[in-house]
């Protein structure tokens, strides 16, 4: 008996001593994965290269845009006014200038914590600069696939890094892959930063695509890449980046680069005039009301992910519930959405400072900004609401307009947001938004439509969500007659005059624009050396709302003072119905007889204190603190 | 069953005291009598108490020459003579026995030579240990009271053990613990040992528990290496020990109830003080019309309101969703040894109720519960007179049942008390516009989730004495398995799983109805109604709820399994007083974890290899030396395995010839010194020295249709091969001192310096684009005090009590976390605390609008609106502007690294009495929102001291005051020091009355004991904060600390 013990304990202990005394613990999960593995060919070095495309900017998608998590990043801007100030980044931390915020501590930067658009730029930038330096080292690929490999590479770095110097200015030159410790170099100033992107601009458009096949489409390709040159280089030329790091001062744009700016926008209409891109100027019915032409670039058929119009967008599709949250979060009006949830009373609500942008059509049949009296505008007056800029109906929701469906029952909606309206009331009663906003009193409608609310339409749940698509977009061909117009201005100073080798005036170019939407051509007095930049800068405002470019043009053209004269420069409408508080629009002709009159009154809630200090970004206090060579943008 | 093992004897002594020194005597002729004597050396014992049991008043003291006499002589034959001494084993015979011969020796007993404490791996004589070890036993847990896990009951009772509660729901209230402050900002939990293997001690069962040993010093952890810094608990469970088969009950009721009650004021005033927040803030549109406030008036001098009144609803949702919660506990145990065997078994059940009154309903049972089954069965078997075979098999099975909907306590605190009804009169839910704002509606009608936790473990263990080798010697192998899985159902109403938020809100329908107040309108009768503006029927209307019920069953939270094994050599030998001590071990662990999404985690390994080496010289001279080689498969090849060495000498004064003279006065003095390097893996992430890329999903492009293209491949974090486990080099100074054998002290100073803390570089570039794993970059420093006062004596024969005074506080620093080095000193993390806090100093009330404008300008919420009355926070850089710059380190942190306990307690004749009071201090926390602020989520409610706010009429006067008030609070609710309150407390944690029936009266039912007690836990705290607040709770929305009052009782054959 002993004996078999004694023979089961040695067995024991030789079993564990023979393993040895160390390899026990020698056991890793079989990762296989190492760098290599990203070199073995083209299908796996492009595997590398696009995870670069989920670090874009989803700036249309509630819990994905990378400025606030609920909150529409344009609530920052003079656009919209917030309704709700859960978010704390965007209403106290943003709005407030307060940038450097302890409460979020000095090491954060701008954005959304941890995946800012600056944090997921900087991943991305190692991405390519890992493949510009190793694609020597892959293994199976022909030339023309290390063609599209590099020529995105060279796409994305310039596009990642773009986004950096058009937050903090001059960066240094992110050109290889770090690894701590060899991180500490100086920044240079913007035009620098500008002229080494644009050679990875310029690689890129000489080396991708004119157009990629069918399976592979929306892949950055040479048009994206035109027009994004014309961006770069009108934001290059324009008067913030004239700075150099030391200090911040107003100073006028670079003549040279605006020529630059000019041409690179006319070559890239060109470009998708003369190949088959499958880009182009959007023309067609324009019939405000409808899911026209127009409206059709903001509202996409659920059967495509692209519009021909788009130059250079995001193309990933929201699912039902993400596209959903968006809509509910960022788009539509609280009231419609019966506040299921605190998510669904978050509204980026138009400000009376963005109305104010359109133009009205005079009793001559000419359009003209409304602080013209020969546009017939007068405040107050419900009639100044008619006869506006198409656009107007196409971005704006009105009160009395009939839209869409409520409740289980499905009764006809109306947009209520006159004081005592129904739907005035439940926004304003709601602690959310009564407790610490205000209501502007505008809706925004650009990228909803009437079955765009909770309620089954027809059968099945979120279906009127999900009609049609949204997007986040970056570059559109409108936005080239646009670059174009302002750039061939700035360099000339001529509103008319059309330079040798150039296709259009900026009037011209800017009239073709405002023609697809059926808006008079700018009448003289609006196109003189004086009286062309308002005019341009108006046209730019109104034709790209609520797409994210505002923010990046009040602060490149150095404006905060002009659009945000005071500390809560956002106005407010507030509508009286002259039918009465308690009206029934249903029994004025489906609201379409009911006349409203207004007051404009300053929203005492919106701040937007900024100062010349918040042109640029502040880098992270613990950065700075870190690296000796990295100088802090001025004033912060 | 009296002090038959040495944890029980441990026990008695504590409760055993020393009689007072008496010169008188007695009469020697008649009755019985007799002459006691030391049985070691036949000495007469001088001052003997002699008593007979059941006739108090027959009770002598032996004299000088240790002679005593009973002179009663009516007294019967079999009662029963208790002879109890100073430092001798209490003896019992009959009268009739010592009526034949008087003459008794008593036997010296002598407490150190018999006191055991459990170590690593072993256990050690306590008097010739040399660590720093505190233990407690299962009887001491069993006096906590009310509790069903561990590391709650250990709250006070060990010294340098700092366990901090902060919720009380049942099944999910264990407490974390810290041994002797922090040395680290990453996890500081203790390695914890269920007879020895890594195990949850939470759910074991009180009446299992043998002993309680926390090992502080590297000294005794060191053996433990790589997972021994934090210091080491080790729960070790009963086994046979009774030479009578002895079966045990216990059983105990108990209720429980929040030990903080909510309290608003009344709403006439807060309306009153609400319309004067919205003029100091100039919203006018805010202001509530007189014609409202006239309205309620009316209904509260009428009495027309309540919690089912449609038009003045006054629902206090504390007193409607509270209840006294019911627990109870049974358990069966034998113990119980022969010849062949020693076995002890137990079976465990426990049922702890929640304190939400929360109803069962047709479908679901969203009550809150926890009940518990616990099995174990020790058996050790003596195969032959060598070996010893041991098998322990125990485990437990777990049911945890709530409401869907967490964070009640939260939604109670929301939910208005005069906004809507809980249900209107036609049978709709109340609640606001948007969110479940009713807690009972959210509750009853939301769903249930069960948990459900099984728990296994299964030990075999052989051990051989090698005697035939060397005398002394022996070896052992264990094996150990444990398994564990939690599986969870969940029941909702209106059936959706993975529905939207949207349709998830609409489970039932709610109604929220505003009344206009202004219009009354009068009945025939004289009865006065209002008319409805409106009905947001936002929840109601859609048909989600008239679903049945939706049901996710059985679903895998986790599950893990673990199998341990052991071999072990050991020797223990005395040779003419010198007395050797060898171990030397092994063992390995491979641990298997899964997750929820039912993946296999890749399993752990972890290998030790162990020695110990121990020498005394007749226990006065005392060494030992441990030594572990221990790996973490955690680092890579050559960064895995680490040596760990600790030495620590002893020495005992009073083992010195010449000191026996005064043993009688000074009967233990003892200095230890130990020095000793352990570690610590805790805060690593396993395999972080790979470099990794990891394969991702595909990326869809196509125009009009999705091709996807993949896999694509991320590059993981940066990888650090060098990276290893922290470092600790800790230091213990010990000194133990006996006085009369009635007092004890024992002082530990301590001494830790921490390195190579695992830490995120600081310092580099954000645009280096992927995070660098942490590396071994971290210093800090810790050191403190133990000090533990211990008093027990004995007046006269029956009242024997103690006294035990704990005392231990820490300090710490951070010398090195990888600081941005242009960093001002005050911006570093370096020369500050572990985990201190930062905060606005408010200087005081601003006073005059002049004020404001004069003074620093704050930029922290721009949106706020800056008023008399409001904070005037410190400029600290004195910029001119009060911003991130102005928030500075403060000296309180908000964890406690000083305690106090004090345990009190009597022995009368089978009564005992024991109390115990705990205090933390030096503990600062945030107060909460909702308990600072008036109007807390939008609701028209003040604080019962709304209105000792500032005004006008009480400027001028110094201090910090309560602001002027506002609706929402902006400026004055930044992080700030008058937030930042003083949570210290001193609390009586327990106290427990019990009262052991008579010998006799219990023989006629057989058994051998029967007690019965009652205590209570939590009963009293003192603290200067809201009496609504428990200073311990964890935050607004946790299940909030209870109360309990439990009666029990426990009896054994």
């Amino acid at each position: 008996m002993k004996k078999i013990y004694y023979n089961i304990l040695a067995f024991l202990c030789i079993l564990s001593f023979s393993t040895g005394c160390e390899k026990f613990l020698d056991k890793s999960p079989d990762l296989g994965l190492d760098e290599d593995t990203i070199y073995e060919s083209y299908e796996s070095i492009r595997g590398y290269l696009d995870r670069c495309y989920p670090l874009l900017e989803r700036w249309n998608m509630a819990g994905a845009n990378q400025m606030s998590r609920d909150m529409n990043p344009m609530c920052i801007t003079d656009e919209l006014a917030s309704s709700i100030n859960t978010e704390n980044f965007v209403v106290n931390t943003f709005n407030t200038g307060n940038w450097y915020s302890a409460t979020r501590n000095s090491n954060w930067e701008i954005g959304m914590q941890g995946s800012s658009v600056i944090s997921q730029s900087y991943k991305a930038l190692r991405i390519c600069n890992r493949i510009l330096a190793n694609i020597d080292r892959v293994q199976n690929i022909t030339d023309e696939e290390r063609n599209y490999i590099l020529g995105q590479a060279h796409f994305y770095r310039a596009w990642y890094y773009y986004q950096l110097i058009k937050r903090y200015g001059g960066m240094p030159k992110l050109d290889r892959v770090f690894n701590g410790g060899d991180d500490d170099i100086p920044r240079m100033t913007y035009r620098q930063s500008h002229n080494w992107m644009m050679e990875d601009i310029n690689q890129a458009i000489a080396l991708l695509p004119v157009k990629w096949d069918d399976a592979n489409y929306s892949r950055p390709d040479k048009a994206a890449a035109m027009g994004f040159k014309a961006q770069a280089l009108l934001y290059a030329a324009s008067p913030l980046m004239q700075n150099d790091l030391a200090s911040t001062v107003e100073k006028p744009y670079d003549i040279d680069l605006c020529f630059e700016a000019a041409k690179a926008a006319q070559e890239c209409l060109e470009f998708i005039r003369d190949n088959d891109t499958g880009r182009r100027f959007t023309t067609g019915t324009i019939e405000p009301g409808t899911i026209d032409a127009y409206k059709g670039i903001f509202v996409l058929p659920t059967t495509t992910f692209c519009h021909e119009e788009y130059l250079w967008w995001d193309r990933r599709n929201m699912n039902e519930e993400e596209q959903a949250n968006t809509l509910r979060k960022y788009w539509i009006w609280a009231d419609l959405d019966t506040f299921t949830g605190q998510d669904a009373a978050i509204v980026g609500m138009p400000t009376a400072n963005i109305v104010a942008y359109y133009e009205r059509k005079g009793p001559d049949g000419k359009y003209y900004p409304i602080t013209d009296e020969r546009s017939g505008y007068v405040e107050g007056e419900w009639s100044s609401m008619q006869n506006r800029d198409p656009r107007f109906y196409n971005n704006l929701l009105l009160p009395g307009t009939k839209w869409g469906k409520k409740g289980q029952n499905q009764r006809d909606y109306y947009i209520s947001s006159w004081v005592g309206g129904a739907g005035y009331i439940n926004i304003t009663q709601d602690n959310n938004l009564s407790a610490q906003r205000e209501f502007t009193g505008w809706l925004a409608r650009k990228y909803t439509w009437p079955e765009c609310q909770p309620w089954e339409y027809p059968s099945n749940k979120n279906r009127g969500y999900n009609i049609y698509r949204v997007k986040s977009f970056y570059i559109r061909v409108t936005e080239m007659y646009l670059d174009y117009a302002e750039a061939l201005f700035e360099a000339t100073k001529d509103a008319t005059g059309k330079p040798e080798g150039f296709a259009w005036s900026p009037k011209e170019a800017l009239d073709i624009v405002r023609a697809r939407v059926g808006v008079t051509p700018i009448v003289d007095d609006y196109a003189t050396p004086s009286t062309f930049r308002e005019t341009y800068r108006r046209e730019r405002t109104v034709e790209l709302m609520f797409e994210n470019h505002r923010w990046e043009d009040i602060r490149r053209w150095m404006i905060f003072d002009e659009v945000f004269p005071t500390s809560t420069p956002i106005k407010n409408f507030v509508w009286t119905c002259d039918q009465g508080a308690d009206v029934d629009p249903a029994d004025y002709n489906e609201g379409k007889d009911l006349t409203f009159s207004y007051t404009i009154v300053p929203n005492t809630v919106e701040v937007r204190n900024y100062d010349t200090r918040h042109y640029w970004y502040p880098f992270p206090g613990a950065e700075v603190g870190s690296l000796d060579n990295l100088q802090q943008n001025p004033g912060w | 069953m009296k002090h038959d093992h040495p944890i029980m004897s441990l026990v008695s002594l504590l409760l055993l005291a020393l009689l007072p020194a008496s010169l008188s005597f007695a009469q020697s002729e008649g009755g019985a009598a007799g002459r006691i004597t030391d049985s070691a050396n036949g000495e007469p014992l001088i001052g003997v108490y002699v008593t007979v049991e059941g006739f108090d008043n027959t009770g002598t003291i032996s004299d000088l020459e240790g002679r005593y006499y009973i002179a009663d002589q009516s007294i019967p034959d079999d009662a029963v003579v208790l002879f109890s001494y100073i430092g001798y084993d209490d003896l019992n015979t009959t009268l009739g026995e010592i009526r034949r011969n008087g003459n008794v020796s008593l036997s010296q007993k002598n407490e150190l030579l018999d006191e055991v404490v459990v170590v690593g791996y072993g256990v050690q004589k306590k008097v010739s240990s040399v660590g720093s070890i505190t233990q407690t036993d299962g009887e001491e847990i069993m006096k906590g009271g009310n509790m069903n896990t561990v590391s709650e009951a250990l709250q006070g009772k060990l010294n340098g053990v700092i366990s901090i509660n902060s919720s009380g729901q049942p099944g999910n209230n264990a407490a974390s613990i810290y041994i002797r402050g922090k040395s680290s900002w990453q996890n500081t939990d203790p390695l914890v040992l269920v007879d020895g293997i890594e195990r949850n001690m939470n759910d074991v069962d009180f009446n299992e528990i043998e002993s309680i040993s926390v090992l502080k010093d590297a000294s005794a952890t060191a053996v433990y290496g790589v997972r021994g810094a934090n210091g080491v608990i080790l729960l070790t469970t009963k086994q046979g020990t009774l030479d009578k088969p002895t079966v045990s009950f216990s059983t105990n009721f108990g209720f429980k109830q929040p030990t903080a009650r909510l309290e608003w004021a009344d709403y006439m005033t807060s309306m009153k003080m609400y319309n004067e927040a919205a003029a100091n803030e100039g919203s006018w549109g805010d202001i509530i019309p007189q014609s409202t406030i006239d309205a309620w008036q009316n209904a509260f001098d009428t009495g027309n309101y309540g919690p089912y009144n449609d038009i003045f609803p006054q629902v206090d949702w504390y007193d409607e969703m509270t209840k006294t919660a019911v627990s109870q506990n049974y358990n069966v145990n034998i113990n119980g040894k022969s010849e062949f065997m020693r076995y002890f078994a137990s079976v465990g059940y426990q049922r702890d109720g929640g304190i939400y009154n929360i109803k069962k309903q047709p479908d679901f049972d969203p009550r809150q519960y926890y009940s518990r089954l616990n099995w174990r069965a020790n058996f050790d078997f003596n195969i032959t007179k060598s070996t010893v075979f041991s098998v322990r098999i125990a485990g437990k099975m777990a049911y945890r049942n709530q409401q869907y909907y967490n964070n009640i306590y939260q939604k109670i605190l929301q939910a208005p008390l005069n906004d809507f009804p809980i249900k209107y009169s036609d049978g709709y839910w109340g609640d606001k516009t948007n969110q479940g704002y009713n807690p009972i509606a959210n509750q009853t009608s939301g769903g249930q989730v069960r948990n459900k936790i099984f728990q296994g473990w299964y030990d075999a263990q052989i051990t051989q004495k090698l005697d035939f080798i060397t005398e002394g010697l022996q070896a052992h192998a264990k094996i150990a398995y444990n398994s564990y899985s939690e599986n969870r159902d969940r029941v909702r109403n209106g059936g959706i799983w993975g529905g939207t938020d949207l349709q998830q809100q609409n489970l039932f329908p709610r109604e929220f109805r505003t009344y206009d107040y202004s219009s009354p309108i009068y009945g025939e009768d004289g009865s006065v109604t209002y008319p409805i503006i409106e009905n947001a029927s936002g929840f109601h209307g859609n048909q989600y709820y008239q679903l049945p019920v939706g049901v996710d069953f059985d679903a895998l939270q986790s599950a893990g399994r673990r199998l341990y094994y052991e071999f072990a050599i050991q020797y223990n030998r005395t040779f003419k007083g010198h007395e050797v001590g060898a171990l030397a071990l092994m063992n390995r662990q491979i641990i298997d974890s899964k997750a929820s999404n039912m993946t296999l985690d890749f399993p752990q390994y972890t290998e030790d290899w162990v020695g110990r080496v121990t020498y005394n010289w007749k226990e006065r001279y005392l060494f030992e030396f441990n030594i572990s080689y221990t790996g973490s498969e955690k680092f890579a090849p050559g960064k895995r395995f680490g040596l760990f060495p600790s030495f620590s000498v002893g020495y005992r004064l009073t083992e010195e010839p010449f000191m026996q003279g005064i043993k009688d006065v000074l009967s233990n003095v003892k200095f230890r010194y130990s020095w000793g390097k352990v570690g610590s893996d805790r805060g690593a992430t396993r395999f972080q020295y790979i470099q990794l890329f990891n394969q991702e999903g595909g990326i869809n492009f196509g125009m009009d249709s999705n091709t996807s293209f993949g896999p694509t491949y991320s590059e993981g974090n940066i990888a650090q091969p060098n990276a290893t486990w922290e470092t600790a080099v800790k230091q213990n100074l010990g000194i133990e001192i006996g006085l009369w054998k009635k007092l004890r002290i024992q002082a530990d100073l301590f001494n830790e310096r921490r390195e190579g803390i695992l830490l995120s570089p600081r310092t580099t570039a954000a645009w280096v684009g992927v995070s660098i794993t942490a590396a071994n970059l971290g210093k800090t420093k810790n050191h403190g005090i133990d000090l533990e006062v211990a008093w027990e004596d004995r007046i006269g024969p029956h009242f024997n009590y103690f006294a035990n005074f704990n005392f231990s506080t820490s300090e710490n620093r951070v010398t090195f976390r990888d600081d941005p080095k242009n960093f001002l000193e005050h911006e570093k993390d370096q020369g500050k605390p572990i985990g201190f806090q930062k905060r606005y100093i408010v200087s005081g009330n601003y006073q005059t609008v002049d004020d404001i404008f004069n003074g620093a300008q704050s930029s922290l919420d721009a949106a706020a609106n800056i008023i008399p009355g409001d904070f005037a926070y410190i400029d600290f850089n004195a910029d001119g502007v009060i911003n991130d710059k102005d928030n500075v380190v403060v000296e309180q942190l908000n964890y406690p690294l000083t305690t106090y306990s004090l345990t009190l307690g009597f022995d009368w004749k089978g009564l005992g009495f024991s109390a115990m009071l705990y205090a933390p201090t030096g503990l600062y926390k945030n107060g909460f929102d909702v308990f600072l602020w008036d109007f807390p989520n939008g609701n028209i409610q003040g604080q019962p001291d709304v209105e000792k706010r500032w005004t006008y009429a009480t400027a001028g006067s110094t201090g910090v005051q309560r602001p002027a008030l506002h609706i929402a609070q902006k400026h004055n609710n930044q992080g700030n020091t008058y937030k930042y309150m003083d949570y210290s407390y001193l609390r009586l944690k327990n106290v427990e009355i019990s009262y052991r029936l008579p010998r006799k009266w219990i023989q006629k039912v057989k058994m051998s004991s029967c007690t019965v007690f009652a205590n209570g836990n939590n009963l009293l705290t003192w603290w200067g904060g809201d009496n609504r607040v428990d200073p311990e709770t964890g935050g607004e929305n946790v299940y909030p600390i209870v109360r309990s009052y439990t009666v029990g009782l426990r009896f054994s054959f």
